[in-house]
């Protein structure tokens, strides 16, 4: 397994290695940027989640904090209506001279909106008074009811009841009032006696239903009330938890002191603030489940997220427009430096972005400038060291001419032709003076025409003028420069290949003239010929054998022509079988000025 | 040369591509936001209900409303314009169905008239069938107290009052109601096999008034026990004894205010009542999950209890007798 995630990450490393710069950058980038938005992404969703439930629980504290100030505020005033009732009415009054009735419907009419009805009973259960003024139930015991219980259970005290409904008075409207019950034990004084009564304050549950239900509409979870022992007094759910469709963790909560708790509750984890209301022991309790929280996150999420996607995305675009402007210029230096490769040295090195880039290209591109100065030295020096070679080459006279003309002059010489001999002599002596001219490799054309006529007048006595020369040569070219033994290896070639053979009727002509500011100097047989074939060997097969001759070939003439004067100049052959041959000398128009 | 400007191209199309995807990333994030409150799809349910009297399903209505806040539902509520009616009703069904309703609760008028016409509702929306757990279509979903058991527990509690050999008048009305017919059946098996006797009085066409019809019986026979089976045979009866005080005792099945109201003054002596807001509630909650989540409908019976006028007051009795109403 080690060894198959070393293979996976040699491979990788190694096709990492041999994709592009520019895709290595983009790749690179884009995988940090990746990676930093996914911490970024992360780290703010955390933060927000971790705000969010802060601010939410914030909220709620706010919202139950009001609550409960409201719910006091509330309680107050009914424990006031009752304090009034008792300390200003009851207490002032003898029952049996007076009815209670009218001062306590003041006191019910200056806050009837909050109370269904003020009622005093006697410890017997009698009614002392009550209002609004209403007949009581029939057979009612009201004894047996909670609130009187209550009251007289611990009598110094003021009791607040769950909400019921109430069961007092008849209503022929077919009315019912769901009341949370205030009763207290009072003293009455009737007839100069005093015994104990309960008075009773039937507060509206609808009030407590308006006040939680305005707080339930904001904020997220819900609000209930309970009593000290964890009976429900309020809950946005009421009659389903009445009907056993929706349970409450009530009695739990009713142990809870005032603060946060988490809870787990029916597989629901749930975040609980509970505030204590003044006066009563009731709780207000809210409730949050944590799936509320994330359902809120969820979009906040799903946010996140396509923000990271778009930054994302936005940032592949930068990659890749920062990674061009990197990679081109390497790209574009590696370019011209494949062009180098191929050998074309001519090619123009991209310099250009960055500083670094502009330092290596200028670097190569100067590197580039001195191998070309370096090659076109060498090329020089080569062309200069073949020069020499071929001028050499071209110095060398046939050791078979010079032994044969010598062996012409002893046979002159011994038959008496003492005339011929010395002209022989001279025509020889002449040809040696051209041929090393000082040294010079540059002579006039008019020259190198006399070495190519010493030449013949030799090579005539020696053949017992199996062939007739012409020459016909313009005036005006005599004064342009040529390089010297250029006609004489061409005319040994018309002599040996084409005049001997010829027994007297071989022609060679000798033609100079001047044509479009340049100098040909033809030379003409009328020998054999030569098929195409062995015309094109003619100036490029340098390593043919040559069975007759100087040794030194038309190719010889010709490169030597090219090396001095260009490629547009050397030799040009024209020939045909049984025709003859012209050998066309093609010269560039330079005035001859004494060799310099 | 050529390569630099493929390059280079290439990079524009790269870079029109990216601003494409995010600006469809955009627009895609823009519609959350719209889509944000439109997400949760909505359910229409009609409530089909027999009788004119809307005051007698209030219990049921606030369980129905109930549902409706804690689920995603556009509810018709829909009485009839004349009693008993199961022509009405069942042009009512069709015109439901026809408007495009997605489920139905009803509480057929007549079991036996209205099964054909259930049946081919079935077959375009779901039904569920409130108050009747008979055997009326095995098929159909019913959500409703056990009536047999109704008629033998009121039956009993009868019983305990009234001793042996009374004679007890059952108002036989509207027996085509399966559940009305189910009570009947086993109250009278029961109270004769306590050994009393029982009577049927059913009012024919043409008689006067129901409470009228009631009254004249009451005078006319000798009876000891008068029973309703249903909320408004028993606010007739009510209304027949109201006036002029009565000296046979009152039973019934029904939660309507005015029946809860006599029973507190003590003119109904023992009443039961079936916990409407539930069947209500979870008439919906089937219909609702049916809908969303293409569970099968499935029955559902509900609870009901006995009360009189001693423990009419006890925390549980006035929790489902009284709801809280602002």
């Amino acid at each position: 397994m080690k060894q198959r995630i070393k293979n996976y990450l040699i491979h990788f490393i190694k096709s990492y290695q041999k994709k592009s710069i520019q895709f290595n950058i983009s790749i690179s980038f884009s995988i940090i940027a990746a990676i930093c938005m996914g911490f970024i992404s992360i780290a703010l969703y955390t933060r927000y989640v971790d705000s969010t439930e802060s601010i939410i629980i914030e909220d709620n504290k706010k919202l139950i904090n009001q609550a409960s100030m409201n719910m006091e505020t509330y309680i107050r005033s009914m424990m006031r209506i009752s304090d009034t009732m008792y300390y200003s009415v009851i207490k002032n009054a003898d029952l049996s001279q007076e009815n209670l009735n009218r001062d306590m419907n003041l006191i019910y009419e200056a806050n009837k909106d909050n109370v269904i009805s003020i009622v005093c009973f006697t410890e017997q259960g009698d009614l002392a008074g009550a209002t609004p003024v209403s007949t009581l139930k029939e057979d009612l015991n009201v004894k047996n009811q909670e609130w009187f219980v209550s009251a007289n259970t611990t009598i110094e005290n003021l009791h607040f009841s769950t909400p019921h409904v109430q069961n007092l008075f008849k209503d022929s409207n077919y009315r019912y009032y769901w009341v949370v019950s205030l009763s207290r034990a009072v003293e009455l004084t009737s007839a100069g006696k005093t015994s104990r009564g309960v008075l009773l304050v039937d507060m509206d549950y609808s009030s407590i239903q308006q006040l939680f239900e305005k707080i339930n509409s904001t904020g997220v979870g819900y609000t209930y009330l309970i009593n000290r022992n964890g009976e429900i007094i309020y809950h946005p759910r009421q009659e389903l938890i009445y009907s056993n469709l929706y349970q409450e963790n009530n009695l739990k909560a009713a142990k809870y002191e005032d603060g946060n708790y988490v809870e787990k509750f029916h597989n629901q984890d749930r975040e609980v603030i509970v505030k204590t209301v003044g006066y009563t022991g009731w709780k207000i309790v809210n409730v949050t489940l944590t799936s509320e929280f994330s359902m809120n996150y969820e979009q906040m999420r799903y946010f996140v997220i396509m923000i990271a996607a778009i930054s994302f995305l936005l940032l592949i675009c930068v990659n890749l427009v920062i990674s061009s402007i990197i990679a081109n210029p390497i790209m574009q230096l590696e370019r011209s430096v494949k062009g180098l490769e191929n050998g074309n040295l001519d090619l123009d090195i991209y310099i250009g972005g960055s500083y670094e880039i502009q330092h290596l290209g200028r670097t190569i591109s100067y590197a580039v400038a001195q191998m070309r100065k370096l090659m076109d030295d060498m090329v020089k020096e080569q062309e200069a060291k073949r020069k020499n070679e071929l001028d050499a080459l071209q110095s060398q006279i046939n050791p078979h001419f010079l032994y044969n003309t010598l062996d012409s002059i002893v046979w002159m010489v011994e038959s008496g032709r003492y005339e011929e001999a010395v002209s022989m002599v001279t025509s020889l002596a002449s040809l040696f003076r051209i041929s090393i001219s000082k040294g010079k490799n540059i002579i006039s054309i008019q020259d190198e025409v006399a070495h190519a006529k010493y030449y013949l007048d030799i090579q005539k006595v020696r053949y017992k003028n199996k062939f007739s020369v012409e020459f016909q040569i313009e005036e005006e070219i005599y004064q342009f420069s040529t390089i010297k033994l250029i006609i004489q290896p061409i005319l040994e070639n018309a002599i040996y290949y084409a005049m001997e053979s010829m027994d007297g009727e071989g022609e060679i002509c000798i033609k100079g003239y001047r044509m479009k500011d340049d100098i040909y100097i033809d030379i003409i047989d009328n020998g054999l010929g030569m098929s195409k074939e062995q015309v094109e060997l003619l100036l490029t097969n340098d390593r043919r054998v040559r069975k007759k001759g100087s040794g030194i070939g038309l190719i010889n003439v010709h490169q030597r022509i090219q090396l001095y004067f260009g490629k547009n100049y050397g030799l040009l052959i024209e020939s045909e079988p049984d025709e003859g041959t012209i050998v066309h000398i093609h010269l560039p128009q330079v005035c001859y000025d004494g060799g310099k | 040369m050529e390569e630099n400007k493929n390059f280079g191209k290439r990079k524009v199309i790269i870079i029109l591509i990216t601003i494409c995807i995010g600006v469809i990333a955009f627009s895609a994030l823009g519609m959350s936001n719209c889509l944000e409150v439109k997400n949760e799809q909505r359910y229409r349910i009609s409530v089909i209900v027999y009788g004119t009297n809307e005051e007698r399903w209030n219990n049921l209505k606030e369980g129905i409303n109930q549902a409706v806040s804690d689920y995603p539902i556009d509810l018709n509520f829909v009485t009839m314009y004349e009693d008993s009616e199961a022509e009405a009703q069942e042009l009512l069904l069709q015109r439901e169905i026809e408007s495009g309703t997605q489920a139905i609760a009803i509480a057929s008028s007549d079991s036996q008239r209205m099964e054909q016409a259930i049946e081919d509702a079935k077959r375009k929306v779901p039904v569920i069938l409130l108050e009747d757990t008979t055997n009326m279509g095995e098929n159909t979903a019913k959500i409703g107290p056990d009536n047999g058991k109704i008629g033998e527990e009121l039956a009993q509690a009868m019983g305990k009052e009234l001793g042996t050999g009374s004679t007890i008048a059952i108002i036989y009305e509207n027996m085509e109601r399966e559940s009305i017919s189910q009570r009947s059946k086993e109250l009278e098996r029961i109270l004769t096999q306590m050994g009393n006797k029982v009577v049927h009085w059913t009012r024919r066409a043409g008689d006067f008034s129901p409470s009228v019809f009631i009254k004249k019986s009451i005078e006319e026979n000798s009876v000891d026990a008068v029973v309703a089976l249903d909320d408004y045979n028993l606010e007739n009866v009510i209304d027949a004894v109201d006036k002029d005080g009565h000296s046979v005792k009152i039973y019934g099945i029904g939660n309507t205010e005015k029946i809860v109201h006599y029973l507190d003054e003590g003119t109904v002596d023992t009443l039961v009542f079936v916990n409407e807001y539930n069947m209500g509630y979870l008439s919906m909650k089937i219909l609702v999950e049916n809908l969303r989540n293409n569970t099968a409908l499935y029955n559902q019976e509900i609870k009901y209890s006995i009360v009189n006028r001693k423990d009419l007051y006890n925390k549980d009795n006035q929790r489902l007798l009284f709801p809280i109403v602002e």
